[in-house]
């Protein structure tokens, strides 16, 4: 999921400070806490997206089991991951994490595999989605499903936007009026796919053509980020016009402006699940697997759907949700629109290497 | 050469000299003012250069330990994981490579290279193609590999985009803090490298920044072109000579100079590092190039200021010297034609002085003038005015009294006896006698009041001296004829005084003749003449009186008695003196013989020829004395030649009729011969036809007596009058004279010339010597040749001569 206002960043660094504040304070505490078992597994550490886990359910579940969960926050994949190395995998306990890169985490060692047993909520999970990338069955829960598409003002753009055509080559009034995510795969997937290509693409012609796109469109680009969720949201200010985002989070920017519209593009998009990890140096597994069954409970998973706009992973969670939500096409895109898009695959490394080169090129 | 010409031809080479001195002294000094600016631009723009160069080397190394020491690169380096390593670091590696790219501009490329040569990593600013991700066979990695040491630098051309460039590379020497031990030796694990773009470092060396024409070039230290800032020339490699010179040279200070691309060049040199050679060459004709420029500008320069120097030089000549003089020269010009008030601006200067001098000249020439008008005018003794003015006094007095139908009177004054008193008292006291006379007369004159006359200041009347004693005085508009008898009167009484002069007094008495307009004549001349006439009347009648011009008055008479008792006179006192007029030889041009003539040097008259009063003397029996004379003079001649020897001609002397009927005559010439024992040869003696004739028998046996002495006889005149052959035989004659009237058109009329012949021929026939006389013209004297004339005389080849002459022709 990606919310990466500003404020939610600055959140992030501040949750980091407060867990390091905590940890210091947990570790000079360490001798009163050997049991695992004990009053120390009432703390969680949860490397998430900013707003996307529903506060109220962290609330109940502290209620519920007495284990206090605190976010620490990442803006983009790639920033999870650097916080990842330079931490070397420690620091966390829980990693929300998107599919493609679990089995690195797991080559990294940082991840510690999750016993079945222990989370028995996992029967409602999707088993299309617990295999859905490599090593996920192992090491990951999975949490949401979406898309990746393009929101739009239709009250000021009057052309209709229908495909990835139409943010890559825009319409000239569109200049600088468009955000576009700040990932390697996202940009250059998408610009593949408006090419006719694949998103996982390796051909270098290929990558070469969707680098010249990229580079095309980078003056109507105002910004490479992430748009802000919030009211004061320039989708919502009209400053930004167009911008490639996850499907939930166009459905939350409409709570603020009606005239949001979300379109999937035709070419087709990616489709993407995270998928909540354990990371090898927790010292509160058994805390993680409560939680990790806890959210599962279909009533549970239902809220933070809802609160998130997004479609759950948890199958038996459809029984909570209102219908509305269920027939969102937003949130549940209709078959063609799935089978037209992708999920990122795991690139050979010089393939990554050029992605890498691309992208350092068309975001500075 | 004119005076202006000349200040030009002065000044002008003068100042062109000034000014091309200074030209080409500050020439030759910015000249060098421009040599040592390029100098110091070129070695301004290589130190800057090789600052920038070693800054670069060094920020480059102190980037490259900060990088070692971060955990990023470290950690990237030591994955040996490729998956890993592209996928979950090299985003951050790149993020950091990029923020180090926008910090050091110069940095165009930044790549971690694998120890195998594999480009992992790379990063650059602006998007330029990668030509291969495979290092390993590039020779710049093989000598990379194969160096030693932590730093490689090389210079290189990048091939991915053809442009020169310059290698930092490290190498990172890692042990793995988690696989290996901690004695094991770091093993390579990479390479870091930076790329710099070589035309960064060459922006001190860009043209623009140089006016001398520099050409900067880069080349690494094998002589090849890194950089060259002419880009027009495809240079690979400076040429090894170059190099060898660059490795030779260590003097910073000064460049060597040399041959490079067919031109000589100034160049400066800088090795960095070893790695880097940087020249800057001046090419010795653009760093004169613009010296070139200089020096036309100062040529223009010096042209103008020399070719304005010399206008104002000129100009000034001009105005100080030449104009002033070129006044000067009009001015002198006025004066000449006659101006006397010439006006001239003198300035304070010498030329000044001489324009002075020239007015005070100009004035001294009119004061001159004045006074020569005045000496023309006036006589100088007396101070009163001369003949000519009176003479045109007398012309203007009598217009005017015609005019107003006026009487005029002129009186002429003599003064008697004036010859005796200026001998007995010299010549100083007869001049001041003459002044007081002068002085008395004009006193006399003005001071005679005329009754008849209303206007008792007689200014108009005019008193003159003419001559040695004359003094003429006219008296315009009187009434009446008495009027001038009155003023004679009066003279005649103040002239009664005696004369006090030194110790003497002296009685003088005057002479006055009196002629009246218009009752005697109307012309100026005559009145004068007929004064002139009565008053020699006045001079008959006793003397100190006047007397009137009548018609009566028998001019010719009275002047030839009067002219007898100058004779006299003459005699007397000498006046008479001898002129020879040399007979020539027609063929050879030599002179035979002299026949001597009388001359009379009339104190007043000057010099009368005997025409003028031989027959007077005739007359008068004066020919007796001044005949002895003439024989006396003559003879006494040829003792003081034949002393001398210096003239041995005879002379020949004219006789009259009367000497040769003077029964003295033939004793007194033997007398004075044998006195100045002279032989009688040399003498001859000319008597005309018509003389002999008049003497008839007597006059022959006086000429045979003569003859016998050795006297040559001559006749004269023969052809004219009564010619008689048979003189000729009847007389003891020697020589025949042809009459000179014969001989004047002796060519032109043929008749004459005949009878010429005839004469010539028959007195050679009778063995006689013929002489023509008043030959003129050659055509006479080819005449008289051709006939056989045997002496010529005449003007055509002497006039008389005076004795000294004559002595000068014989010695000459």
């Amino acid at each position: 999921m990606f919310k990466a206002p500003r404020y939610s960043l600055f959140l992030s660094y501040h949750g980091f400070a407060i867990f390091l504040l905590v940890s210091c304070l947990y570790s000079a505490l360490m001798p009163f806490y050997l049991n695992p078992a004990h009053a120390s597994e009432k703390q969680l550490v949860l490397l998430n997206w900013s707003e996307y886990f529903d506060q109220e359910v962290l609330v109940d579940f502290e209620k519920e089991h007495g284990i206090k969960v605190t976010e620490a926050y990442y803006e983009t994949d790639e920033l999870r991951t650097e916080m990842l190395i330079n931490s070397d995998g420690k620091g966390y306990d829980l990693i929300l994490c998107n599919g493609v890169n679990v089995a690195l985490y797991a080559q990294k060692k940082w991840l510690a595999p999750i016993p079945e047993k222990k989370i028995p909520n996992l029967q409602y999970v999707d088993q299309r989605w617990r295999e859905g990338f490599p090593e996920t069955k192992t090491y990951g829960v999975p949490f949401f499903w979406g898309t990746l598409g393009i929101a739009y003002r239709s009250d000021l753009i009057t052309k209709p936007v229908t495909g990835w055509h139409d943010l890559f080559v825009p319409d000239d009034m569109l200049r600088g009026k468009i955000v576009m995510i700040k990932d390697s795969r996202d940009l250059i997937g998408m610009a593949l796919k408006a090419k006719g290509y694949s998103a996982n693409s390796t051909n270098p012609e290929e990558l070469d053509q969707a680098k010249e796109l990229l580079l095309y469109q980078k003056p109507f680009v105002r910004a490479y980020s992430y748009v802000s969720l919030s009211k004061q949201s320039s989708m919502v200010t009209g400053q930004t016009m167009m911008a490639m985002i996850y499907n939930g989070d166009a459905l939350m920017l409409q709570e603020h402006e009606p005239a949001i519209k979300f379109v999937q593009p035709k070419e087709g998009g990616s489709l993407w699940c995270d998928y909540f990890l354990i990371a090898s140096s927790s010292l509160h597994k058994e805390a993680a697997y409560t939680f990790l069954n806890y959210i599962h409970r279909p009533e549970i998973m239902a809220r933070l759907a809802q609160y998130a706009y997004y479609a759950s992973t948890n199958t038996k969670a459809a029984e909570y949700l209102p219908t509305d939500f269920l027939t969102n096409p937003t949130i549940y895109p209709p078959k063609e629109v799935l089978e037209k898009s992708e999920i990122f695959q795991q690139l050979p490394p010089r393939t990554v290497k050029k992605i890498n080169s691309i992208f350092n090129l068309i975001i500075q | 050469m004119r005076l202006h010409s000349k200040i030009i031809a002065l000044t002008t080479p003068v100042v062109i000299l000034c000014m091309i001195t200074v030209g080409v002294v500050s020439f030759t000094y910015l000249r060098k003012t421009i040599r040592d600016s390029a100098y110091g631009a070129a070695q301004n723009a290589l130190e800057h250069t090789e600052s920038k160069i070693v800054s670069l080397y060094e920020t480059a190394e102190t980037n490259m330990r900060i990088f070692a020491s971060s955990s990023v690169l470290t950690n990237y380096l030591l994955t040996d994981n490729e998956q890993e390593r592209f996928t979950l670091l090299q985003p951050t590696l790149i993020r950091l490579f990029s923020g180090y790219l926008k910090a050091n501009p110069e940095y165009y490329e930044i790549r971690v290279i694998m120890p195998d040569g594999f480009e992992d990593t790379r990063v650059v600013l602006h998007d330029f193609p990668n030509i291969t991700d495979e290092e390993k066979n590039s020779v710049y990695f093989k000598t990379m590999q194969n160096s030693h040491g932590e730093f490689f630098t090389t210079t290189y051309t990048n091939p991915d985009n053809d442009r020169a460039a310059f290698l930092i590379a490290k190498k990172f020497l890692l042990r793995d803090p988690n696989l290996d031990p901690i004695t094991s030796t770091p093993s390579l694990r990479g390479y870091l490298a930076v790329t710099v773009d070589l035309q960064s470092l060459a922006q001190y060396l860009h043209p623009s920044h140089n006016q001398y024409g520099i050409n900067f070039l880069i080349t690494n230290r094998r002589g090849k072109v890194l950089f060259n800032s002419l880009p027009g020339k495809d240079l690979i490699s400076i040429p090894n000579r170059l190099l060898e010179q660059v490795a030779d040279h260590t003097h910073m200070e000064k460049p060597f100079i040399t041959q490079y691309d067919q031109l000589s060049h100034h160049i400066f040199s800088k090795t960095i590092h070893g790695e880097f050679i940087i020249l800057a060459m001046i090419p010795e004709k653009d760093l004169f190039a613009s010296s070139h420029h200089l020096g036309l500008l100062i040529a223009l320069i010096t042209l103008l200021f020399s070719v304005a120097f010399s206008s104002l030089l000129i100009f000034l000549g001009r105005k100080f010297i030449v104009s002033p003089i070129m006044e000067l020269r009009n001015a002198a010009s006025e004066m000449g034609e006659g101006n006397p008030d010439i006006e001239l601006l003198l300035s304070n200067d010498e030329l000044g002085e001489l324009g002075h001098s020239l007015i005070e000249m100009n004035r001294q020439l009119h004061e001159s003038q004045a006074q020569i008008r005045h000496l023309a005018y006036h006589d100088s003794l007396t101070g009163l005015p001369n003949r000519i003015m009176l003479q045109e006094f007398l012309k203007r007095a009598l217009a005017g009294a015609q005019r107003h139908k006026e009487l005029l009177a002129v009186l002429f004054v003599d003064l008697d006896d004036f010859k005796r008193i200026n001998d007995t008292l010299g010549h100083k006291t007869g001049d001041d006698l003459l002044k007081k006379l002068a002085a008395r007369i004009e006193t006399a004159v003005r001071h005679t009041p005329l009754i008849s006359h209303s206007n008792l200041n007689r200014e108009s009347d005019q008193v003159a001296r003419i001559g040695g004693d004359e003094f003429i005085i006219v008296l315009p508009c009187i009434e009446r004829h008495s009027d001038a008898a009155q003023v004679a009167r009066r003279l005649l009484e103040a002239l009664s005084q005696p004369f006090h002069l030194d110790e003497h007094q002296i009685h003088v008495t005057v002479s006055i003749g009196i002629s009246i307009f218009p009752a005697d004549t109307d012309l100026p001349d005559e009145l004068i003449r007929l004064a002139d006439i009565a008053m020699y009347h006045a001079k008959e009648k006793g003397k100190n009186n006047y007397r009137y011009y009548s018609s009566a008055m028998n001019t010719h008479a009275v002047k030839r008695q009067f002219m007898e008792m100058e004779l006299r006179r003459a005699l007397e006192h000498k006046e008479f003196v001898l002129k020879y007029q040399p007979q020539v030889d027609p063929c050879s041009g030599q002179v035979r013989g002299l026949e001597a003539l009388i001359r009379w040097q009339h104190p007043k008259r000057g010099i009368i020829l005997p025409d003028e009063f031989m027959a007077l003397a005739e007359e008068s029996e004066l020919i007796i004395p001044i005949g002895e004379w003439v024989v006396n003079t003559v003879i006494a001649q040829h003792r003081v030649w034949l002393d001398r020897r210096t003239v041995f001609l005879p002379i020949s002397i004219n006789l009259s009729t009367i000497q040769l009927l003077d029964a003295n005559f033939e004793k007194i010439l033997r007398r004075i011969i044998a006195h100045f024992n002279i032989p009688a040869s040399l003498l001859q003696i000319e008597i005309t036809e018509n003389a002999l004739i008049k003497a008839g028998d007597n006059a022959r046996r006086s000429l045979f007596s003569l003859r016998e002495t050795g006297i040559r006889i001559c006749l004269d005149d023969f052809g004219s009058g009564y010619s008689s052959l048979t003189n000729l035989t009847n007389f003891p004659i020697d020589k025949l004279i042809i009459d000179r009237g014969l001989i004047t058109n002796v060519v032109s009329d043929t008749k004459d010339g005949e009878l010429v012949s005839a004469i010539i021929k028959a007195a050679k026939t009778l063995g006689l010597t013929v002489t023509a006389k008043g030959v003129e013209h050659r055509d006479q004297l080819e005449f008289l040749k051709d006939r056989g004339c045997d002496l010529i005389q005449g003007f055509y080849f002497y006039r008389p001569l005076f004795a000294s002459e004559v002595e000068e022709l014989a010695t000459g």
